[in-house]
């Protein structure tokens, strides 16, 4: 237990959970009201910015064979392309053919986690599997865990623009908390999910039931986290509750994925 | 030694399994809707958890959908104007919409209190700086002392997608 106290990254994310939480104190109330153009590049720059500082974080962390950083990237973008293409117009049909029924929080929770978790989870799912994961370069179980948190990120990154850009203001107070809240789960629901994978990859049987039962343990918290979020919001947007939710996550997350990282670099075949 | 399975994966299939159980979940009971209170004005309604509250200048609050942007649904309280509630409402949207006309009104009850429904047009910027028609349709609900406004506005080819939306939302309210 004490190892994740010595560790820089969770130190790291508490540091910057305390900054978010300043800035959106001291930026509460300021909302900035743009043209369209500008809205659509504010969106853009403070979705995209964000994540490739969050990736580089996470990349500072492996401690063996560090990755690419243009395979790194190249991730990223996929995971923000798919996002695009597949994510949102899947969610989208899903919404479309549902909406206005009333329904108890247990319909709530499973369509959280069979539809959204289960879609969202599926993307950064597809994008390891059927790119990096059948390159020579993903040669180390720990590769699983670093590439799924860039598709994470860069799911993240897309998500983030579409949400800004469809606001009528943007409220400064929310930017910070939700660049925290927002990317820092999906990076830590895509990293958990990536110790599975890298760990099938290099399994001689069983590897894809390896594969599925990480996929589906991402699917669950993903869909619990947004459903216990919605209940902790009520009906209005609080970003001190939203704060307060994803921070307890990221740090219980967190430290599971610290474990479950450690556990495949250790195994390293670049350890020494 | 490697996992030998190069293209083929479990994982899509468990996922579309996932989202056929979910789709029929979904089908029987219906997606999730939230409930909008204001105790100020006495009114709430249900809206479809699919909506997102963002800040708006002016207006008590406003909903949208993350991915479709251009439509938008506005709760506004107004003094209520001596001069009734359709000129009033038609001079208060000459003034906040450009090349403003309406297009359509009649009068409805709205959990038991009078209410104006009014279709209209206007002309806004689209995001590539590009005049386009607008449509909208809202609620002028007479609430005594005061009046609220629920308008739903969209670019004039997508209006009818979320207008069914709009109808619900409006028969969902009660008035205290």
């Amino acid at each position: 237990m004490n190892g994740i106290f010595k560790n820089r990254g969770f130190w790291g994310i508490f540091v910057l959970i305390a900054m978010g939480a300043a800035l959106s104190g001291v930026l509460q109330g300021t909302i900035f009201q743009f043209s369209p153009t500008e809205h659509l590049i504010f969106s853009i720059v403070f979705s995209i910015i964000p994540g490739l500082l969050w990736l580089y974080f996470f990349y500072l962390q492996d401690k063996y064979e560090r990755e690419p950083k243009h395979f790194l990237l190249a991730i990223f973008v996929l995971g923000m392309l798919l996002c695009y293409g597949l994510t949102m117009p899947l969610e989208s049909i899903f919404r479309d053919t549902h909406q206005g029924a009333t329904s108890g929080p247990i319909v709530e929770l499973l369509w959280a986690v069979l539809v959204f978790g289960t879609i969202q989870e599926l993307t950064k799912f597809l994008v390891i599997r059927y790119s990096i994961y059948n390159s020579k370069e993903f040669n180390e179980p720990a590769d699983g865990v670093i590439y799924s948190i860039a598709a994470g990120l860069g799911f993240a990154a897309t998500y983030n623009i579409v949400y800004l850009n469809s606001l009528e203001a943007i409220n400064m107070g929310v930017v910070p908390v939700r660049i925290i809240e927002f990317y820092l789960t999906s990076a830590v629901f895509a990293g958990i999910m990536g110790y599975f994978i890298g760990k099938a990859k290099f399994m001689t049987s069983g590897g894809e039931w390896t594969m599925v039962k990480g996929f589906l343990i991402a699917a669950l918290m993903n869909g619990g986290y947004h459903f216990i979020n919605s209940e902790v919001q009520g009906f209005e947007f609080n970003v001190w509750n939203s704060l307060m939710v994803s921070a307890a996550f990221v740090f219980v997350l967190y430290t599971i994925m610290y474990y479950l990282l450690n556990r495949s670099v250790e195994s390293s075949p670049f350890k020494n | 030694m490697e996992n030998s399975m190069k293209w083929f994966s479990a994982v899509p299939i468990v996922a579309l399994v996932m989202l056929f159980i979910g789709w029929n979940i979904s089908g029987s009971s219906g997606t999730g809707s939230r409930t909008y209170t204001n105790e100020e004005i006495g009114l709430s309604f249900d809206y479809p958890s699919n909506l997102v509250m963002s800040p708006s200048s002016g207006a008590l609050t406003s909903f949208v959908e993350l991915n479709k942007p251009y439509q938008k649904i506005t709760v506004t309280k107004l003094r209520k104007s001596f001069l009734g509630l359709s000129p009033a409402q038609n001079a208060m949207n000459q003034s906040m919409y450009a090349e403003y006309i309406s297009k359509n009104e009649e009068m409805r009850e709205v959990s038991g209190k009078e209410a104006l429904m009014i279709d209209f047009e206007y002309m806004s910027i689209d995001e590539n700086g590009e005049n386009t028609t607008m449509r909208g349709r809202e609620m002028v609900i007479n609430m005594g002392d005061f009046v609220v406004v629920i308008t739903y506005t969209s670019t004039t080819d997508k209006f009818t997608e979320s207008v069914s939306a709009f109808e619900r939302i409006i028969s969902s309210v009660v008035t205290q």
